[in-house]
């Protein structure tokens, strides 16, 4: 059988669409094939092999729309999901802002650094090597008592093609690795906090040890505590990854163009005043070098692009896809993402940048801090008011530069849109990726809510 | 799914033949309707999503493998896989349990199913609820998802194992954000049942939305709570979150292996001995409620914890088999594309006979908390859990709402002090992701805390 294209698979679909009475149609193809080698409790748990190919089809009649999908690359797949979107379409309720699908863009981005055949050929046997050099690693931890409580390596090939009736035409290839492993220390009965770390690439498997190191250095920090705290404000220095789970809750939340035009972004109105302390300057770029979420263009056609959201505390702008773009009567930032096949498309973030500031470690880490590395619940802030209360877990009291000790249990809260505009006491000038996607400094904050453990 | 079995068989036979220990393969089709208005923006989806899972014990370690093309050679290609990946892994993986032949097929009954009610009828539902909510000025935006699914699996392993089962699920988001006088708030509600095209049927529009506006201007009138120590009362809807998220997670057998806390507590006492917790796979109209699990094992009640000690953990083939346990029949996937894990089912705290005022009494300063935002777990026994509606409690009195506040705490400390137990009970829906999504219910009755951390935000 030869075998259809992902491209040739989308046009069939748009045709189809348009053929069963459809006035526009797009279709969008994924074929991803990768490995995942998992690890439990110090031991590989199973070996996964994916092949997921399927076609999502957008199809308006008039300013009616539907969407559906359908796995497999045959073009029975094709014409399925065509049927299937177009019957929806006209099952749907007219949506009076639809003014149609994209255009061809200008020109589209030559994306570096996403793509390496020789990640694309990885098989089991390479995963599975560097599985075992990452146990081996952790073993040799084995006398302070650290455990493998989980770990993960991955990689995966991923074509991408997007057609539409408007004459767009685009295919991308990009390859994927990424590493995860989360320890904890087990002693005289008792564990430490599970801590998580994570680490990805384009074109390379990233060092297993390197991940596993951070990992247990971490753990480390948890193994004597500190005394408990009395409530009340202190000044709290937030680490990357719990920064950056903080920001996409609230501040991410309302630099969303479908959210502005929605009137919930705290921000909505503010175009050009100062949002936020001048050392943040927020960033989301879709065609960035070697960028976990670069692709040529998104996830309906439109070409990537880097854009300013705020520019030393000023807002510069919001991202947005064809459909809230229109609506605002903007351009497409080329923020229409989408998961895979299965999804439709909407407003999200690629990459995104938060640039770094200029405090060392030494002045973040001034006088008597609490560090909070990671927190559990960022997803319960309130986007619409920025206020948070999550429990920062592990936290460590620093004394001068000192560690003094893990403060277990302590809840943190306060107001993200405030304390960003008017309580960042300093911004690191080490950026880090915590998790896929998403790049921030280390930052203090002072007036942070602290509540003790009850 | 005549063709599908046959398919089946003829894997079963060819997997038989090469000498595997367990392979297992897993057919599953799953048409989904979701139907989602923005501000009364309509966008409507359906799909079919249809695959074989193929997973397979050998040389002490497993190989997963799927396809979305169902040919006999994509199977067998897909098992190939699978059994060339676990050889090669070596990763001294105790043998899972294994089980005697069986044969079976289940339909879950429902009143109208939801592939009988055209489209256009759901929409109209959906828009009719809509303006429901529209109607205060309070509200600025919102978001309304309607889900159906219709689910049908067909499992087959080497043991001679067939099983197949059918069910239906249909859930309702709706949430709404306001804003009043320069305060602004958002609020949710989730419906969910197994009974087919029943939501309307279940659940009294007018009803819900007026539950949802309330809880919407709760929060706009609402007071910032105090930062500290408080009792609590947490009605079912919060305790259900609680139990899932702040218990459940560290008794799921995989997790316990992990190092959890419940690790090596079996038969200690870990609550107080008016707390009884189970993972229900029976319950009627249960977003967890199903026959057999993905590894093809009848489901089985769990009881974690029996009047405040722990019993029993959830678990699959290979932890079941790594304990000496029964097998509970907790091992879920999200879909052909992935294995499956220990997952919850339908968790809840059995009802004790407390009222809700003899709880309130003597509390002088605390807070009752309705519902949340979910929370998350850290396997050493730290939990969080977001809260969106809840009031004061003065003097055994209900008193001001107050905004969005978390409690926290170590799960097994909170439990020690749970010092009443409601004589209600109230089951809710959602879904539970841990790295995949599978829905879920959880509940309970009205619980007290005698002392508990709650957070404050301002």
């Amino acid at each position: 059988m030869t075998r259809i294209s992902p491209i040739e698979l989308a046009v069939m679909a748009v045709r189809r669409a348009i053929a069963e009475g459809a006035t526009e149609a797009e279709a969008f193809v994924t074929h991803t094939r990768g490995y995942t080698v998992s690890m439990l409790a110090g031991r590989v748990n199973n070996v996964e092999y994916s092949d997921d190919i399927g076609v999502g089809v957008r199809a308006a009649v008039g300013r009616r729309l539907g969407f559906a999908y359908a796995t497999g690359a045959g073009a029975e797949a094709a014409a399925e999901a065509a049927r299937a979107a177009v019957k929806l379409a006209r099952a749907s309720v007219e949506d009076p802002y639809w003014s149609g699908l994209p255009e061809p863009s200008p020109s589209y981005p030559l994306v570096e650094s996403i793509y390496e055949a020789g990640l694309a050929r990885a098989g089991p046997e390479t995963l599975l090597r560097e599985a075992r050099r990452l146990l081996s690693h952790i073993e040799g931890y084995r006398d302070e008592g650290v455990v493998l409580s989980r770990a993960g390596i991955s990689v995966a090939a991923v074509e991408r093609a997007v057609a539409n009736s408007n004459g767009v035409y685009q295919v991308d290839s990009g390859t994927y690795a990424s590493v995860l492993v989360s320890t904890s220390i087990v002693r005289g009965g008792l564990s430490t906090p599970a801590v998580f770390v994570y680490d990805s690439s384009r074109v390379a498997i990233p060092s297993v040890e390197a991940v596993a190191d951070r990992a247990v250095e971490l753990s480390r920090l948890t193994l004597r505590k500190a005394e408990q705290p009395e409530p009340g404000k202190y000044t709290v220095v937030y680490a990357p990854s719990a920064f950056a789970e903080l920001l996409e809750e609230t501040v991410l939340f309302s630099l969303r163009g479908d959210i502005e035009a929605r009137g919930r972004s705290f921000f909505a109105g503010r175009l050009g005043e100062k949002v936020l302390d001048e050392r943040i300057t927020i960033i989301d770029d879709g065609a960035l070098k070697g960028g976990d979420a670069s692709w040529r263009f998104d996830g309906e056609g439109v070409a990537s692009q880097r854009t300013v959201l705020v520019d030393h505390g000023t807002l510069r702008g919001f991202i947005y896809d064809t459909y809230w773009g229109r609506r605002r009567g903007v351009e497409s930032t080329g923020n229409a993402t989408r998961s895979g096949y299965a999804s439709r498309p909407s407003v999200g973030f690629t990459n995104v940048i938060v640039e770094p500031g200029d405090a060392s470690y030494e002045e973040l880490l001034e006088g008597r801090v609490i560090v909070v590395y990671q927190v559990q619940g960022a997803h319960t802030a309130s986007p619409e008011t920025g206020e948070y209360s999550v429990l920062a877990n592990p936290a460590v009291l620093y004394e001068n530069g000192e560690p003094r000790g893990w403060l277990p249990g302590i809840v943190v809260g306060g107001n993200m849109y405030r304390d960003l505009e008017a309580g960042v006491e300093a911004v690191g000038k080490i950026v880090e990726k915590p998790y896929p996607g998403i790049q921030v400094p280390w930052v203090r904050l002072s007036g942070v809510t602290v509540a003790p453990k009850g | 799914m005549e063709d599908a079995r046959s398919v089946l068989e003829y894997a079963v036979a060819y997997a038989s033949s090469k000498g595997v220990r367990l392979a297992e393969f897993r057919l599953e089709k799953r048409r989904l309707t979701r139907i989602e208005l923005l501000d009364g923006s309509m966008a409507t989806s359906t799909s079919i999503d249809y695959g074989v899972a193929v997973r397979v014990y050998a040389n002490g370690s497993f190989g997963f493998a799927y396809t979305t093309r169902l040919s006999k050679e994509k199977v067998i290609e897909a098992f190939e896989k699978a059994l060339s990946m676990a050889r090669g892994s070596s990763a001294g993986l105790p043998e899972p349990l294994l089980l005697d032949p069986a044969e079976g097929s289940y339909v879950h009954p429902v009143k109208l199913s939801v592939e009988d009610v055209p489209v256009e009828q759901k929409v109209s539902d959906i828009v009719g609820f809509d303006k429901l909510l529209s109607k205060s000025p309070a509200v600025k935006s919102r978001t309304v998802v309607y889900t159906d699914i219709v689910e049908e699996k067909l499992y087959a392993s080497t043991e001679e194992r067939f099983l197949g089962e059918r069910r239906e699920l249909a859930y309702l988001y709706a949430s709404l954000y306001g804003a009043e006088e320069g305060v602004r708030g958002s609020a949710h509600i989730v419906l969910g049942t197994t009974s087919g095209y029943n939501i309307w049927g279940k659940y009294d529009p007018e009803k819900e939305a007026e539950r949802l506006l309330t809880r919407l201007s709760n929060q706009l009138r609402s007071a910032t709570p105090r930062a500290g120590v408080y009792p609590v009362v947490l009605g079912p809807e919060a305790l259900g979150v609680f139990v899932h998220e702040a218990f459940g997670h560290l008794a799921e057998a995989d997790l316990v292996a992990a190092g959890s806390v419940l690790r090596g507590k079996r038969g200690e006492k870990v609550a107080s001995e008016l707390v009884t917790i189970v993972d229900d796979p029976f319950i009627d109209d249960g977003f967890g409620t199903y026959r057999f699990d993905d590894e093809g094992v009848k489901a089985a009640k769990a009881v974690i914890v029996e009047k405040g000690v722990h019993r029993q953990v959830m678990n699959d083939r290979l932890h079941a088999a790594m304990f000496g346990d029964e097998p509970t029949g907790n091992a879920r996937a999200q879909s052909f594309r992935y294995p499956p894990l220990v997952r919850m089912r339908n968790t809840y705290m059995e009802p004790g006979d407390a009222s809700f005022e003899e709880m309130l009494e003597g509390i002088r300063f605390g807070y009752y908390i309705v519902s949340t935002g979910g929370g998350q777990t850290n396997i050493d026994g730290s939990f969080q859990v977001g809260v969106e509606e809840a009031y004061e409690i003065v003097d055994g009195e209900l008193a001001r709402p107050v905004r969005n506040l978390a409690i926290a705490g170590n799960t097994l400390e909170t439990l020690l002090n749970i010092d009443m137990v409601g004589r209600d009970f109230q089951l809710h829906y959602g879904r539970c992701g841990k790295g995949q999504l599978v829905y879920v219910s959880d509940g309970g009755p009205h619980v007290r805390v005698r002392r508990m951390t709650v957070g404050g935000r301002a």
